[in-house]
């Protein structure tokens, strides 16, 4: 809950525009740590993240004059910043994605998983999606992630990345169709519910006759 | 904004759920976070170290800002090009370029007094796709034309101007501007932006870098000093170049990419130049794409080596005066729906010196 429930009350209220002393930056901490870390964790894992959480902020603080509200959102701007950041990660991310693949999401992040049972169908998804994102290339990940779990629109990260809106459309465009033949044209609560709802039987002969 | 299809927001929920999965910030990670932000930004401190910036992001950043896409892209002039290699017979592409690098040593690098700037202008095309359809079922594509100009003042660390102009032109490959329109995709107004920085740094987002730290430059920030640095003799500049490429996971390409990037720079000095086209003769699998490829209206021959197995770089060089008109990356394979053939980024490099900053060169 904490992702969708923090990127929902970042969308609710209205953006901070200031950052002109320390109160505003507390405020900004406040308001977007925690999403920002849950953005950094998925890409690094926490450990790293709890330090470029922090950087991140310093970094805006410290060049805020060179942040321009008209451009795009402190916020927008804080998340291109972390972005840049983990350049010097690359090599832990897609670590990070590939060993997802092997060993779940869970194991990955070194938390004892207590509902493996509930990890069967929508694990290996994950899985195989973890491996697709860790084949995009940096920039189409970048993109992607951006959107996906940072919120922000292709306008706001072709600002904060300095490249043109089109680019960003298509890099988005990219990674989406490269990511959609591992996650297949149906609906996941709708696909798992009917697997469960289907006999024994009726399993196998989908499978062609394999045991 | 056209609505999103059902399997893109499928794609995205999915990635969205992986996120369920990642443990969430500690209570007191957040509190000794904000604790450090606070002291941090009262101490005026810089949280850590720089390190180098690593991978191509880190590329050239006066020129990727100005142009937008440039180094990085992913991202063409003009449709479908001739597809395979050239095989007008006449010279072999070494024999062209061994002769563009003695062609290049004879003409004298520019003077650049104190007070003046090194302008680089480069002209860009960068293929857009859609995820929106035309009448034809096939994803809106279209090239996009940017123009970035760049002022470097003589001394690295002084202030440098930065002019992006998106021009709102765009010639179209699939679809058309009103079907586009109609269709609700969100087409690009012109626009121009200029930044002002020290060091080329114009994205404030530097991070573990800061401005002005990296003066000494690298091959993903080549700055003069970098340059000068630089063995002149071919072969070993091909090992220093080769085992920086095979360093580097992410670069796409190869040698011929560096070489570009150095090359469109625009201030790269008349004898490197010329080891950089003895370079690329070298390459045991350089061949001429196009004896006469047109790139913003100048005339030069396509080169080419190696292939990132959906596209291929191409260097555009003038044999007749050797000197470095600009570079394309074109498509080798169908995606989607971007054919074999398709070019994804075409720029033209341009250098001139300016009295002042803003200011067009002279001549």
């Amino acid at each position: 809950m904490h992702i969708d429930s923090a990127v929902a009350a970042q969308r609710g209220s209205p953006e901070m525009d200031r950052l002109d002393g320390p109160d505003d930056l507390a405020a900004l901490y406040d308001r977007h740590a925690r999403p920002l870390h849950a953005y950094l964790a998925g890409r690094v894992g926490a450990q790293v993240a709890d330090d470029l959480v922090a950087e991140a902020f310093l970094v805006l603080w410290e060049q805020r004059a060179r942040f321009d509200p008209e451009r795009a959102s402190l916020r927008a701007w804080l998340y291109g910043v972390a972005t840049n950041l983990l350049r010097n990660h690359a090599r832990a991310e897609v670590r990070r994605l590939r060993a997802w693949t092997r060993h779940g999401a869970a194991e990955a992040y070194d938390v004892v998983s207590t509902r493996a049972a509930d990890r069967t169908d929508a694990g290996a998804l994950s899985a195989r999606l973890a491996a697709a994102i860790a084949g995009l290339r940096a920039e189409e990940r970048d993109v992607l992630l951006l959107v996906a779990w940072a919120d922000l629109t292709p306008a706001e990260i072709a600002e904060v990345r300095g490249v043109s809106p089109a680019t960003v459309r298509t890099r988005l465009h990219r990674a989406r169709t490269r990511l959609r033949s591992v996650t297949p044209d149906v609906d996941p609560d709708t696909d798992a519910h009917e697997l469960r709802m289907l006999r024994p039987g009726q399993r196998r002969q989908e499978g062609h006759g394999h045991a | 904004m056209p609505e999103r299809t059902t399997s893109e927001e499928r794609v995205d929920q999915r990635v969205r759920a992986l996120l369920a999965d990642v443990p969430p910030m500690t209570e007191q990670s957040f509190v000794e976070g904000r604790q450090r932000v606070l002291a941090g930004a009262a101490e005026g401190a810089r949280p850590v170290a720089a390190r180098p910036l690593a991978g191509r992001r880190g590329a050239a950043r006066w020129l990727a800002l100005a142009a937008g896409v440039v180094v990085l892209a992913a991202g063409a002039v003009v449709g479908v090009s001739a597809l395979g290699p050239d095989h007008q017979p006449t010279a072999s592409a070494a024999t062209v370029l061994n002769r563009a690098a003695a062609l290049a040593i004879t003409v004298e690098d520019p003077v650049v007094n104190p007070g003046q700037y090194h302008y680089t202008k480069t002209h860009q095309w960068a293929l857009g796709v859609e995820a929106a359809k035309d009448r034809n079922g096939r994803a809106f594509q279209y090239l996009s034309e940017t123009v970035s100009e760049v002022w470097r003042p003589t001394t690295w660390t002084d202030q440098w101007l930065a002019r992006s102009t998106t021009t709102g032109r765009r010639q179209w490959i699939e679809g058309s501007e009103e079907e586009a329109r109609a269709a609700g995709v969100p087409l690009d107004d012109a626009k121009t932006t200029e930044n002002r920085a020290p060091c080329g740094d114009f994205i404030p987002e530097l991070g573990t870098t800061g401005p002005c730290q990296l003066v000494q430059g690298s091959w993903n920030y080549p700055t003069p000093e970098f340059m000068a640095g630089l063995p002149r003799d071919p072969r070993q500049l091909h090992d220093r170049i080769k085992s920086y490429v095979d360093g580097q996971k992410d670069l796409r390409g190869g040698v011929i990419t560096v070489v570009s990037r150095m090359l469109s720079a625009g201030w790269t000095p008349k004898d490197l130049r010329a080891a950089l086209y003895r370079v690329l003769a070298d390459l045991p699998d350089i061949q001429i794409m196009e004896h006469k490829a047109n790139l913003d209206g100048r005339t030069g021959v396509a080169f080419s080596a190696g292939d990132t197995g959906s596209t291929r770089w191409e260097i555009i060089i003038d044999p007749d005066t050797g000197r470095f008109i600009g570079e394309r990356e074109v498509a080798t394979s169908d995606w989607e729906d971007v054919r074999a053939g398709t070019l994804w980024t075409s720029s033209s490099v341009v250098t001139g010196v300016a009295d002042g900053m803003g200011q067009p060169p002279r001549g």
